[in-house]
């Protein structure tokens, strides 16, 4: 089985959207409503996901929060990151926490999955 | 009876008395003073201002040439007429050369009368003419320094400056307090530290009460200018607070003058100036107090405004980028979700209408997502230049996609889209901008031309990429060819054609911020034809 996709926005909608749209195209895929979710998830998962979708603005804790946190755990430092952002400077935020890229959202179907084959991790062989 | 006031040096009281009495038999009524040393003549001057010193030729200690001598130090303005028992023709000469207005013999009074008459008429006219030009430039550097590039407080404190001492003693401006309401004092000039200290603690201490019948307050509440040549003769007080009133009269105020400053909707505040001690203030010293407050207000009004329309800038564009940002949301679930429908009923080959309606809903959102984007540019433009992330691309494949994404709108507008272009068209540009203003372009040819075909043409010009699109449309009359690269800009009716009116605005943004260039040509009613050029060169700008 393929390793999941963490996709961590705290819109309900938008993140089940997502969700089915990435189960849709085959991945397995785990939802979280903001960044302290993110981080139970990654830790009650044997798997550590191939990416990790992310919203920045979030209750509770932010994107920018859990990046640094995740990054801080040595078994998910490598996890690469996909900033989803509304705001302008998605690129910006992206360079900063060291993600493999960005997303600005409104994003379609296409571009969505380009973006997640692009740059999830590679499978083990 | 012309009253004045002289100034006698003289040693005899009898001359003195001697003096006054022929003044009054010309018709002259002088409140006069007596000195008989240099040292109670400087204090005398001191005290002024003296429309006229006669002066005994010889006297026990000093002469007539001293007399001149400490006038002239003294820089004042005052004819001195020199009176003498014996005096030769050499003295006489001698005290003219020195300044002396006039000398003549005690023996030969009669001629004091038309002497006096002729030095204060020319004594008034000299004063006159000196002060309007005291007048002329103190408003001309007031001038300078409202429409000067200095902050409001300084700018006030340098305008009381002027007026001081000059005009008046001292000299302040209140402004109405936006907050509490009420006047503040916000500048003051006056010569003693003691004394400014003095009055920025009744300040604080006795807020001007806004009801009082007279004073700054009064004038503000008004709008009636207050001249008190002596305010000792005031008949209203400031303040009912006794204590206020005290402190009010420990400052020794002679003559006062309060001028509201005028503003669009009322008054901002009051000019008020004074003097102290002898000196008393003129209808002149009202006249110049009112242009200062006249000119005042309507910088502070300016400012004001200036202040007002920025805070409603920065609001819209607050608002709009808080906006745009909430709108993309719901906006990114639509798209998700009409995609994976779509995708599921492709699958599924069902009806071919479902088919198009979603493909439509899709192409609705995608519109909706480009005016969100546009409304958020616009916004950033506001606050500065477009900033740019420039990546290296080939220019023909980023037309192409982009094409590939208006095809389904061109076949609902009936057009057709043609593509003629030149591969290998390298260069660093910002990808999203560049995305952003072909399809500004593109859009524009197919809302304007429904029904004909649209050509894009990518190709070089120079050291330059240009994209051209061409329609058929209803064209861009010459007038209006460079007013639709405005913000908000149009060249038809709102209610014919719709659209926000940023497309092509950010078109040329986005080009000018690469260093390239966007513009139209056209004939009414023969279509247009919209050209993008960007350097191809990498252009290292910020």
């Amino acid at each position: 089985m393929s390793r999941p996709v963490l996709v961590v926005d705290d819109d309900t909608d938008l993140r089940e959207a997502l969700e089915e749209v990435l189960r849709d195209a085959g991945y397995t895929v785990f939802g979280a409503g903001n960044g302290l979710q993110a981080l139970e998830v990654l830790r009650r998962e044997p798997v550590p996901p191939s990416l990790v979708l992310l919203d920045m603005m979030m209750p509770v804790m932010d994107g920018a929060t859990f990046g640094r946190q995740m990054r801080q755990v040595e078994a998910w430092n490598g996890i690469p990151v996909l900033v989803f952002s509304a705001s302008a400077n998605a690129r910006q935020v992206a360079e900063e926490m060291g993600a493999c890229g960005y997303l600005r959202k409104p994003v379609d179907v296409e571009t969505l999955l380009k973006a997640v084959a692009a740059n999830k991790a590679p499978e083990a062989p | 009876m012309t009253p004045f006031r002289l100034l006698l040096v003289e040693d005899s009281v009898n001359d003195a008395a001697l003096v006054t009495a022929e003044l009054e038999q010309a018709g002259y009524l002088p409140t006069a003073r007596r000195v008989e040393t240099l040292d109670a003549l400087r204090d005398a001057l001191a005290t002024g201002p003296w429309d006229l010193v006669l002066c005994d030729y010889r006297l026990p200690r000093f002469s007539a040439l001293d007399v001149l001598s400490l006038l002239h130090s003294q820089g004042g303005d005052v004819p001195l007429i020199v009176l003498s028992s014996q005096l030769s023709e050499d003295q006489a000469v001698t005290l003219m050369k020195a300044g002396a207005r006039d000398c003549f013999s005690k023996d030969r009074m009669a001629r004091l009368g038309p002497a006096v008459a002729r030095e204060l008429e020319e004594t008034r006219v000299r004063r006159e003419r000196t002060r309007a030009e005291v007048d002329r430039d103190i408003l001309a550097k007031a001038s300078e320094l409202l429409t000067g590039s200095l902050e409001q407080a300084a700018r006030l404190d340098q305008l009381v400056q002027l007026m001081v001492p000059r005009v008046a003693d001292w000299c302040a401006f209140f402004l109405q307090d936006p907050n509490q309401g009420g006047l503040r004092l916000v500048a003051l000039a006056h010569p003693d530290a003691e004394r400014r200290a003095h009055a920025w603690k009744l300040d604080q201490r006795f807020p001007l009460d806004p009801q009082s019948a007279a004073g700054p307050a009064y004038v503000l509440r008004t709008g009636q200018p207050e001249f008190m040549p002596d305010v000792r003769k005031r008949s209203e007080p400031i303040t009912r607070d006794v204590a206020h009133q005290r402190a009010i009269d420990g400052l020794g105020l002679r003559s006062v003058v309060n001028v509201a400053l005028p503003g669009n909707d009322g008054r901002l505040g009051v000019l008020s100036m004074g003097t102290l001690g002898e000196r008393t203030l003129a209808p002149v010293d009202l006249s110049l107090a009112q242009e200062l407050a006249r000119r005042t207000g309507l910088v502070l009004e300016n400012a004001r405004l200036f202040q007002e329309a920025r805070e409603a800038v920065r609001l819209r564009d607050e608002f709009l980028t808080v906006a745009a940002h909430e709108l993309r949301t719901p906006l990114t679930t639509l798209r998700l979700q009409l995609g994976t429908l779509l995708q599921r009923t492709e699958a599924h080959h069902l009806e071919p209408e479902v088919v198009t309606r979603l493909e439509r809903s899709v192409r609705q959102v995608r519109r909706l997502g480009t005016l969100v984007e546009g409304l958020l540019d616009v916004s950033q433009l506001s606050s500065g230049e477009l900033s740019l992330m420039p990546e290296r691309f080939d220019l023909e494949e980023l037309v192409s996609e982009v094409l590939d994404r208006y095809q389904a709108e061109a076949r609902a507008a009936g057009c057709e889209l043609r593509q003629s272009t030149r591969r290998g068209l390298w260069g660093t540009w910002d990808r999203l901008r560049v995305d952003q203003a072909v399809g500004a372009l593109i859009s524009n040819a197919l809302k304007f031309g429904p029904g004909r075909p649209v050509e894009v043409d990518v190709g070089r010009e120079g050291g330059f990429a240009r994209i051209q699109v061409r329609d058929r449309g209803i064209g861009v009359p010459v007038d209006q060819v460079e007013r639709i690269f405005e913000r908000f800009g149009r060249a038809v009716s709102s209610h014919s054609y719709g659209g926000l009116g940023l497309g092509l605005y950010l078109a040329r943004r986005a080009a000018e911020a690469h260093g390239g260039r966007a513009w139209a040509e056209s004939a009414s009613g023969e279509g247009a034809r919209f050209t993008l050029e960007l350097p191809l060169e990498k252009e290292t700008r910020e």
